[in-house]
């Protein structure tokens, strides 16, 4: 009889879980991009295969952006062409660990911006690009110099150290689509894959290793790389356009001496600068400059491909990372504490806009609604009524269950918050007061929040917060306050990031990392993401 | 003594079983009105809520259409019980405008159909449902993901695809391959054109059924081997209307002569010549994959061994021969792992032997609720103003105990499945095709 009771009651409770389940379907879609999918990424921690992009990346450097200038003094040619600037400005240079199957070995050129390479109509095609890669040194430095290799940079003005003789150089001058030259010592010429990835801005380049002299890397063995970039000119010595001490049409200018290097942009190792390498004129037998490589660190090569999981952080970062999470947490408080003191002391101003900026700081909403619907009465286009109002409304529709009223509340709040975003740039543009800056900080900051906060899957709001965190940063920064402008602009970053725009994520940390004073979660992240170097 | 109990409890159980079905299965597949009315409102204001919810322009109108559609079909599938007829109108329809769709999607992002080492680097190939099978050893061995499909925050990203693959296997199991698959519906469609077979082969359906159990193994130690998917490289007969590889070098060149003999001989030519579903039944791993993990699944179909008369009516006209026909004639009436729950048979079998159901017993409850609800249906409503809360409630408490059943159930979650999954597409299909008409372009980029 119980056995019975049981069952019934199993079949009961299942039929329950069933019925549930069914009409639980829309749901499951629903919050599928906000909770199933990072609940099962959580889960199962899956990685791509590496192998599929290029093997696993072992080294990663970066460079300063908009120093496409040489040693400093470098100019474009006038032509149009070069009209827009930093054409040959490389801002990172990546390395992958060679595989065996397939068997390459992929480098790749970071760009700030992507030319056209394949441009041929005015004669001009853009930048040219070199890599140089010795393969075969040894880690001692030498101070004798070498000067010709290649015939294809004999003009560029360079010399080496002999420890670190180049064996091979890539050289991408967009005479082949979608191929690079990769040329060795001897003259030998190969065409190799290139891939250019416009979004990315990155420029992936693929050492096939079934060319037998470069298969000795497959050992694990440290190389040397030397990259820089200048103008391809096809009527210029080996493709290189000329420089000049002034500017031409068809020559860049900023030439100090004779046997300068030709070179507009350089990717210096740690501890060089790139003005110091470019400007050290010889007065030796060899006049021109000793370029330095930057040193890839080998890897272990009876350990699977698949068992690296990208670029291991040394006990430095690591140790960094638990002093800045220290410093994040004394610098959250005082802020917090800070914070609230201005809120108390706002809350007793006799101006309307202050209080609600207060009420609204110590998250007393219900009593901010009720002001803000008075100054809307009293001022219709109050901006910063608007934009609180906006984020009420927004803030309202993110705790309802229901989804359909959450979405129509998002986009009711976008009204007002768009609307409150067009009165104060108005404003702004007719009068650049601090007054002005502070309310349109205030507004641009509502709706960045609220855009930074709802499913971007849903209302693809991440671009518009991107926007406004940029022009907050530009605010802050007129305003002085350098810190903030920098933690403004690291919101917009990981926002890119989280768009999947790498290239676009690290050309403003890169940017970020020219601020001086940064906070400490400014500074956590870029030491997370490596760039503390 | 203790076999005496056995017994009893096995006659009791065999007799109650016997009364159940009878009465489940004499029930006419069709839902009372109000029921199919408040349901359909129910998928209404839910394929609104996707279709709707993000469209501008165009494609407002398309959505529009869609919706009307979608609505439209579902409530005639629930309130004729032509369930299998019906569902073809989502089914069909949702796998011919998923290529040019998708098509469409292809070269508007990338310029082309061909798969470049671009979208390999960047992680961005659509991740479809047949790679399933090969990446999960892989995983389990090394935790990498063999195909460069996006993670998260696409439409076929792997998580996307994931987070459906998992409601499917608990809500409709095999059930995929007849309510959901955006492919299936071309060999569904060709295998429905003619009236006759022209190539008879049921007598070779043990075998034919599972070949795709074979492939299934096939692809997951060659994936295993190779920590590639090879299924994507050699054997897919899907890349014809999806996106391919670029033809590079020999290898290239052999896959693409495949893909095309393969999308011809078994989407085409087999379907139409057999009458049945070659394609889903006997090649496709996702398929074999679904069957093994049916189990899972809340609903079945079954047959009612005493309804049965053994005409084999249904083994004949089942699309993907699941139904054993030995079984029939032995009188335990069997429907195989391989059964896509597409309700051909529910809908051809002359004694509605055949239904929808629980995957556990059923019980007093449901016996009791089927009864209650057969009173109700009989009772008529009584008349006059004082009576008309109580018929509300009557009429309620028979609505909801009609949508417990799975008669309703199976066909809900099977629609709006395929309608989330689907439903993209067919906008954006109908979007393309207007946007012809008034820019003259089938890009919208």
């Amino acid at each position: 009889m119980k056995i019975i009771n049981f069952t019934k009651l199993m079949i009961k409770i299942i039929t329950i879980l069933a019925v549930t389940l069914v009409f639980s379907i829309p749901f499951w879609f629903i919050f599928s991009n906000s909770l199933l999918e990072p609940l099962f990424a959580k889960i199962l921690q899956i990685r791509h295969d590496p192998s599929m992009s290029g093997g696993p990346l072992i080294a990663s450097f970066y460079d300063e952006t908009n120093d496409d200038n040489g040693d400093g003094s470098y100019e474009y040619p006038y032509h149009d062409l070069f009209s827009e600037k930093n054409l040959s400005d490389i801002i990172g240079y990546e390395v992958y660990r060679p595989l065996i199957e397939p068997p390459i070995w992929q480098v790749a050129i970071i760009l700030s911006k992507i030319p056209n390479i394949y441009n041929w109509e005015s004669g001009i095609s853009g930048i040219q690009i070199a890599v140089l890669i010795d393969i075969d040194s040894k880690d001692d430095i030498d101070s004798e110099n070498f000067h010709i290799q290649f015939e294809q940079y004999k003009d560029l003005n360079l010399s080496f150290q002999k420890s670190n003789k180049p064996n091979f150089m890539i050289l991408i001058d967009g005479l082949k689509r979608d191929k690079a030259k990769l040329i060795f010592n001897d003259g030998e010429i190969f065409f190799i894959d290139m891939i250019l990835l416009e979004s990315e801005k990155k420029i992936y380049l693929q050492i096939p290793l079934n060319i037998r002299n470069i298969q000795k890397i497959l050992d694990g063995r440290e190389t040397y790389h030397y990259v820089f970039s200048s103008i391809q000119d096809p009527l210029g010595v080996n493709g290189w356009l000329n420089i000049r001490d002034s500017a031409s049409l068809r020559s860049g200018g900023g030439l100090k001496w004779e046997e300068g290097p030709k070179i507009f942009d350089l990717l210096a190792p740690i501890g060089f600068s790139q003005k110091d390498i470019l400007s050290i004129n010889n007065t030796g037998e060899d006049h021109y400059i000793i370029l330095q490589p930057i040193k890839v660190n080998g890897f272990n090569p009876n350990i699977s491909y698949l068992k690296e999981k990208g670029s291991q952080k040394d006990s430095k970062a690591l140790s960094t990372i638990q002093y800045l999470i220290e410093k994040v947490k004394e610098e959250e408080e005082i802020e917090k504490k800070n914070a609230e003191e201005e809120f108390n002391f706002k809350l007793n101003s006799s101006d309307d806009v202050e209080k609600l900026y207060a009420l609204f700081g110590l998250s007393r909403f219900d009593e901010a609604k009720i002001l803000v619907k008075k100054i809307l009465e009293k001022e219709e286009e109050n901006p910063i009524a608007l934009a609180y109002y906006g984020s009420l409304v927004a803030m309202e529709g993110g705790k309802t269950k229901n989804p359909m009223l959450a979405i129509s509340l998002v986009q009711k709040a976008y009204i007002y918050l768009d609307k409150a975003v067009d009165i104060i740039l108005k404003r702004l543009n007719d009068n650049n007061d601090q007054k002005t800056i502070e309310y349109a900080i205030i507004v641009l900051t509502n709706r960045a929040v609220v855009s930074s906060s709802v499913p971007n899957e849903i209302f693809s709001k991440y671009e518009i917060a991107i926007s406004d965190l940029i022009k907050i940063s530009e605010l802050l920064e007129k305003e002085g306050k350098i810190k903030e402008s920098a933690n403004a602009l690291m919101q917009a970053a990981i926002l890119y990031e989280k768009l999947n725009k790498k290239s676009d994520a690290m050309a403003i940390w890169l940017k970020i990392l020219g601020y001086k004073d940064k906070l400490a979660k400014v500074e956590l992240e870029l030491v997370k993401r490596n760039y503390y170097h | 003594m203790e076999n005496n109990l056995n017994n009893d409890s096995y006659n009791h159980n065999k007799k109650y079983d016997e009364k159940y079905l009878n009465i489940y299965c004499n029930q006419s597949l069709k839902v009372s009105k109000f029921t199919a009315i408040l349901i359909t409102i129910i998928v209404f204001f839910i394929l609104n809520f996707f279709l709707l919810y993000n469209a501008k322009g165009i494609s407002k109108i398309s959505s529009w259409i869609v919706l009307f559609y979608l609505t439209f079909g579902f409530y005639k599938l629930i309130s004729t019980g032509k369930i299998s007829f019906y569902r073809k109108f989502l089914f069909i329809f949702g796998a011919s405008t998923f290529f040019p769709s998708f098509i469409g999607l292809l070269i508007e992002s990338r310029g082309e159909m061909a798969l470049t080492y671009r979208q390999i680097l960047l992680n961005e190939t659509p991740f479809c449902h047949i790679v399933f099978p090969m990446v999960i050893f892989p995983y389990i061995l090394e935790k990498v993901l063999i195909f460069p499909a996006r993670l998260t925050g696409h439409f076929a990203s792997f998580y996307a695809m994931l987070v459906i693959i998992t409601i499917s296997i608990l809500t409709v199991g095999r059930g995929w391959c007849s309510w959901v698959c955006f492919y299936g519906g071309w060999d569904e469609c060709l295998s429905t054109i003619p009236k006759k077979a022209i190539i008879k082969i049921e007598d070779k359906n043990k075998r034919l059924r599972y070949f795709n159990f074979v492939m299934l193994t096939v692809i997951i130690l060659g994936s295993l081997a190779t920590f590639s998917v090879i299924f994507c490289q050699w054997f897919c007969p899907w890349k014809l209307i999806t996106e391919y590889e670029k033809i590079v070098d020999l290898r290239t060149f052999l896959a693409f002569i495949l893909m095309i003999l393969l999308f011809f001989i078994l989407v085409i030519v087999f379907p139409y010549l057999t009458k049945k579903r070659i394609q889903c039944m006997s090649y496709c791993p996702f398929g074999a994959l679904q069957s093994l993990t049916d189990r899972i699944s809340f609903f079945r179909i079954k047959i009612d061994s005493n309804l049965c008369k053994g005409c084999l009516i249904c083994a004949k006209n089942c699309p993907t021969m699941s139904i054993d026909e030995n079984s029939i004639l032995e009188k335990k009436p069997k429907v195989l792992i391989t059964c896509t729950k597409c309700g051909e048979c529910i809908q051809i079998c002359p004694q509605k032997a055949i239904r929808y159901d629980y995957f556990f017993k059923p019980s007093n409850l449901i016996l009791n609720q089927v009864e209650t609800n057969d009173q109700l249906k009989n009772k008529k409503l009584e008349y006059g103003r004082k009576k008309i809360l109580k018929n509300i409630f009557k009429t309620l408490l028979f609505t909801l105990n009609e949508i417990k059943e799975v008669k309703v159930l199976f066909p809900f979650s099977g629609w709006i499945l395929g309608s989330i999954v689907m439903g993209g597409f067919m906008v954006d299909t109908i979007t393309r095709i207007l946007n012809i008409f008034i820019n003259g372009s089938f890009l919208l980029k």
